[in-house]
């Protein structure tokens, strides 16, 4: 899985639980720029595991911050 | 968040979290006394006869001295105004939900709640261990999205409001208790804001979709329409039992007050005998209201509107300007709602005379 693949099915996979927003980057901040909290990021972490077809331990994403946080968890998660 | 809403505050020099309710002259709009059962003459006076009869407090938990006759009846008869076999009452409805789910589901069981459920629903869902995946508001699609994908877990709850408080958003329950059905979930439903607004008589979101034979959870509170406070589960008898027993919430509470329980038997008498007048009379007071809003109102079908501010100060300064008007609202400011995503509530309660509803709405015309 390359990077800009992956970062794009985590911006689809953003983009469910948050249709309205506009531009979606790896350096925005999931809570202040997305405004995505903590139980959000449960319903965002469902929709990784489909798009990534994965079981995720919600633990597992407690300290991720950024959606590029999320690109690297699951490029680690793939190797 | 607590320092920036103290900020806030201070700047716009208006505090919402301590306006003082006892002014009688302003217009209520910030309640959730939906039929204006709260001053009625005939439940003060069921509330009254309680107290006169039981005292002021039953001074113990229900599985102590406070499994009283009064508490028995009122608990039968609010099962049976739902159309369900069996209640609970709970000192408040956020004990309710917050305590139900750790004794349902364990970490076996996945909880699929809405996205937009009330704190109490979800601090429930989160202490039951459960893995918990949030849809989309009100989506019945994404919910079966989410369901297709449920394998290996031993029970599966779905979980929604009926009503969704901040802009009176009708959950789409029959869908969802298809889909439940088709995927053995058990529903667990939250009719706070449904129970004696919706429905032919007022009897809340079970009548309001003439759904019959509900095999699920159903909760809500009995501070809203119902003029009282506490929280009622209610369901099938032998899941009513097990709870009674169990329910940490429940067992370790000092039960409903005598005044408490007989003003909710005296609110009950009156919506079996009013509700054709008071009903109607709530729906078109939130007409006038939204009428008066036009575009700028947010909300849903229920008798509630909304007015979208955006970010926190604009909600609260709207509030302080409809306060120096003469109207009471509430501003619903993070965590409560996303962030920028602020409002301020109106709910304009059948108890209102039709004057004042004309007054709050050409108010609103200039303020907003």
């Amino acid at each position: 899985m390359n990077q800009e693949n992956c970062l794009e099915r985590v911006v689809k996979a953003i983009r469910v639980c948050k249709r309205k927003a506009r531009t979606i980057d790896a350096g925005m901040r999931l809570e202040d720029d997305l405004g995505i909290d903590s139980f959000e990021m449960l319903m965002l972490i469902g929709e990784l595991e489909a798009e990534f077809n994965i079981s995720i331990e919600d633990a597992d994403f407690e300290g991720v911050s950024t959606v590029g946080d999320i690109v690297r968890k699951l490029e680690e998660a793939s190797c | 968040m607590l320092n920036h809403a103290r900020e806030i505050v201070a700047r716009v020099g208006f505090n919402p979290y301590r306006v003082a309710f006892d002014d009688q002259n302003l217009i209520d709009l910030a309640s959730n006394n939906y039929l204006g059962l709260a001053r009625r003459a005939e439940v003060r006076e069921a509330a009254a006869h309680a107290l006169r009869e039981y005292g002021v407090s039953f001074c113990g938990t229900p599985v102590a001295s406070g499994h009283s006759l009064l508490a028995r009846e009122t608990a039968r008869r609010l099962a049976a105004f739902c159309g369900l076999e069996a209640a609970l009452l709970f000192p408040s409805c956020y004990q309710a939900n917050s305590g139900v789910f750790a004794m349902l589901s364990g970490p076996d069981d996945l909880i699929v709640i809405d996205r937009g459920a009330h704190a109490s629903l979800i601090a429930g869902v989160r202490a039951a261990g459960a893995k918990i995946r949030p849809f989309a508001h009100n989506s019945a699609e994404h919910l079966e999205t989410v369901l297709q994908r449920a394998a290996g877990y031993r029970k599966i709850f779905i979980v929604t409001e009926s009503v969704f408080s901040t802009e009176g958003t009708i959950a789409p329950l029959p869908d969802i208790l298809a889909l439940a059905e088709r995927f053995a979930a058990i529903p667990v439903i939250d009719d706070s804001h449904g129970i004696g607004v919706l429905g032919a008589r007022g009897r809340g979101v079970l009548e309001h979709f003439h759904i019959e034979r509900f095999r699920g959870i159903y909760t809500a509170s009995l501070g809203k329409a119902l003029a009282g406070m506490g929280g009622m589960i209610a369901g099938e008898a032998a899941t009513m039992e097990e709870l009674e027993y169990l329910c940490p919430s429940l067992i370790y509470s000092t039960a409903l007050t005598p005044p408490v329980l007989g003003g909710i038997g005296g609110a009950l008498d009156v919506i079996d005998r009013e509700f054709a007048e008071l009903g109607p009379r709530l729906w078109r007071y939130k007409d006038i209201l939204a009428t008066a809003l036009g575009e700028k109102r947010q909300g849903g079908g229920a008798p509630i509107n909304a007015v979208a501010c955006g970010e926190t100060e604009a909600a609260i300064r709207l509030t302080a300007r409809l306060h120096q008007e003469g109207i009471l609202s509430t501003p619903f400011i993070e965590p409560s709602v996303p962030k920028n995503a602020c409002v301020v509530r109106l709910i304009a309660g059948a108890g209102l005379r039709e004057e004042e509803v004309t007054r709050a709405a050409e108010c609103l015309r200039t303020c907003i």
